[in-house]
């Protein structure tokens, strides 16, 4: 009896050191995760700094087009202020005649401006002058030329007409083209599993993990301007967002996929093409030789996926 | 198959109060077993354990029916880092008797056995900055990120005998070791760097391996310089890596009738690994992305970010070397009461690894109802 009572303790005491939450038969390694549901990653992307002479329409660089523009723009704007809009300048006639007419008017009063109008006119409007001055292609000099116009300007009204008008066509006509970069091959590593294996399908009602593009501009140009980047071949656009004058702007967020960051990394010659949409503008301030630095960062919010 | 499962069982402290174990010796050469004692080649005895200085409920939780590791997404940082230690230490020890006996003499006081035992050892050292990492997602600093595995065989020679009208018992074993293979990967530094401009892993390391006949394919970086990685050490004949020498030494003493205080001393020596058995290596590596990089209207290079890179290791010159065994200390007091059928043992134990010395105590408690 004594021994089958010792054999019952036992078997209790053996009995509850087992816990079956224990189970070490069945452990589950899979899942190794980098963060937790909270946590948000942000990952370098693009890096573009744009020069000056990256910025250019199809006649010149941004550089020459504002000095031209410096020259077409009176010292002092209508009203005080101090930027011009492009959106009413390319729209708004009442607008932009108040500019080119507070120009002709400058140019009355201001010897200075008349030699740089007379100038900038002898250098790319010549053809649409020389009948009012009088002058001859064959004949003309520079000097003659100049001579002639700041003469004639206070008493020749079509002198002035085609003054204002060649005004009104230039800064009309003010746009730059599209910025675009060659990003080669994308090749992101292992990064690209560890951002892209737990991310929540599209339509997920608060999503936890999510993949995004967001960055920042800094930018010291007196322009400010709406960019609406593109990935090529891809067709990945970014929302659209714009750039302040002499700031540093956040790039709002894209949300995107697996699957597009796959596109991205996949294709062989993706090029950053940034259509430029021009805002306002700070006339005469000196530029900076890389006025615009862009990065782009791939944001992921919750956990990275590690494989190891 | 009865004698196998009852070895497997064995490791557990606990064997250390049983006085019937013939594996009490491995802890105490003092100790004897009741009897003299045969183990079957191969098949008598296969001792394995885990040790480690964190408790099973804080690397293993529960989930839905199954267990995950503190690493799955489901286990919370808060809950996952709460009382990990700055060095977190996972071992396994496997001990398997190859040959094995025992006898006592004619006076059946004195007790002498001989052991040939087939030996394992790995430890793993996490510190709790890499699990900070993980678990929270920041940028982290670790240190000492290692991993140490050794395999040897030792036959030793073991007696004991009474002294002091049979209030003392002494003993000591002798062990011959021949080192099988032996390797240590070792991450001193690892800094890990998460800005929105730069993300990088700068990490230093080195790895020392004995392994017989060992060979390795080394390969070529773009300016020609030899690196290899683990997988590329090839073993290509089985001899011996090194030779060593090592002793038990233990003491028991029945203080009263009944309460028997023991302390030993086990693993308290060397294996001389040989240069030729050696391969090492240094690993100074920095893998960093920043992300395409456009200036004047020129691309960089493309980045490549890739944490194959960690397990390269630059080729130094090998040298052998004497290494301690992972010597233990065991000192027991326990309490015998009904002629032995009821015990109760407290065991402390220290135990010095190779990333950390291990203190333990243990409390049991021992019913033996056939003697």
């Amino acid at each position: 009896m004594k021994k089958l009572l010792f054999l019952c303790l036992f078997g209790v005491l053996s009995a509850s050191c087992i816990d079956k939450d224990y189970d070490l038969t069945d452990i589950d390694t899979d899942g190794i995760a980098v963060g937790s549901a909270t946590s948000r990653f942000t990952v370098p992307l693009v890096t573009v700094t744009v020069a000056l002479d990256d910025i250019h329409d199809s006649e010149g660089s941004l550089q020459e087009m504002l000095d031209e523009a410096d020259i077409w723009l009176p010292s002092q704007l209508p009203g005080g202020a101090k930027y011009v809009d492009f959106a009413r300048l390319y729209v708004d006639d009442a607008y932009l005649g108040e500019l080119t007419g507070t120009l002709i008017e400058e140019m009355g009063r201001s010897d200075e401006r008349l030699n740089k109008v007379a100038d900038l006119a002898w250098r790319s409007y010549k053809k649409d002058f020389l009948a009012l001055l009088g002058l001859s292609e064959a004949s003309v000099d520079k000097t003659r030329f100049k001579e002639a116009f700041v003469k004639l300007f206070a008493t020749n009204a079509a002198l002035r007409q085609q003054t204002e008008a060649s005004a009104r066509k230039y800064l009309q006509l003010l746009n730059v083209s599209d910025l675009s970069y060659e990003l080669g091959s994308l090749d992101l590593g292992e990064v690209l599993d560890m951002l892209t294996k737990n991310l929540d399908p599209q339509g997920t009602a608060d999503p936890v993990n999510t993949l995004s593009i967001e960055g920042r501009v800094e930018s010291t140009l007196p322009l400010s301007m709406r960019l609406s980047p593109v990935f090529t071949p891809t067709g990945l656009v970014l929302s659209p967002f714009t750039v302040e004058v002499d700031a540093t702007t956040e790039i709002p967020s894209t949300r995107i996929y697996a699957e597009d960051l796959r596109a991205l990394t996949e294709a062989s010659n993706v090029k950053i093409v940034v259509p430029v949409e021009l805002q306002r503008y700070h006339p005469g301030r000196k530029l900076d030789p890389n006025p615009i630095s862009i990065r782009l960062n791939l944001v992921k919010t919750g956990s990275l996926n590690l494989d190891i | 198959m009865l004698l196998w499962a009852a070895g497997a069982a064995a490791q557990n402290p606990t064997a250390y109060f049983m006085e019937g174990s013939t594996f009490r010796t491995q802890f105490n050469p003092a100790f004897a077993p009741l009897r003299g004692y045969v183990n079957i080649p191969f098949v008598g005895s296969i001792q394995a354990g885990i040790t480690n200085n964190l408790p099973l409920s804080k690397l293993l939780y529960p989930r839905d029916g199954r267990l995950v590791t503190l690493l799955d997404p489901s286990v919370s940082a808060d809950e996952a880092l709460a009382g990990l230690k700055t060095d977190n230490l996972l071992g396994t020890e496997v001990r398997m008797s190859l040959i094995g006996f025992g006898k006592f003499t004619k006076n059946h006081k004195n007790f002498w056995s001989f052991d040939l035992n087939l030996r394992t050892n790995a430890e793993f050292n996490v510190p709790g900055a890499l699990f900070e990492f993980i678990k929270r997602g920041d940028e982290g600093s670790i240190r000492n990120l290692g991993l140490e595995a050794e395999m040897y065989a030792d036959a030793g020679v073991s007696y004991s005998l009474p002294l002091l009208g049979d209030k003392l018992y002494v003993g000591a074993k002798a062990k011959f070791i021949v080192g099988l293979a032996r390797a240590k990967v070792n991450f001193d530094r690892m800094d890990i760097t998460l800005h929105d401009n730069r993300w990088a892993v700068e990490a230093q390391g080195s790895i020392e391996a004995n392994i017989p006949g060992a060979e390795v394919n080394y390969r070529y970086d773009d300016y020609g310089q030899p690196y290899f990685e683990s997988d590329d050490i090839e073993i290509n004949k089985i001899k011996p890596a090194g030779y060593g020498f090592a002793v038990d030494l233990g003491a028991t003493y029945e203080i009263l009738p009944g309460l028997q205080a023991s302390l030993a001393v086990t693993d308290l020596g060397f294996i001389n690994w040989s240069k030729t058995s050696t391969v090492a290596g240094r690993a100074e590596t920095s893998i960093e992305y920043t992300g395409i990089m456009i200036e004047n209207g020129e691309t960089s290079s493309t980045p490549d970010f890739s944490l194959d890179d960690l397990k390269q290791f630059r080729p130094i010159e090998a040298k052998g070397s004497v290494r301690a065994l992972q010597a233990s200390v065991n000192a027991g007091l326990g309490y015998f009461m009904w002629d032995h059928r009821v015990g109760f043992g407290l065991l402390y134990q220290a135990r010095f690894r190779e990333f950390k010395t291990l203190h333990s105590v243990t409390g049991s408690i021992n019913f033996s109802p056939i003697r």
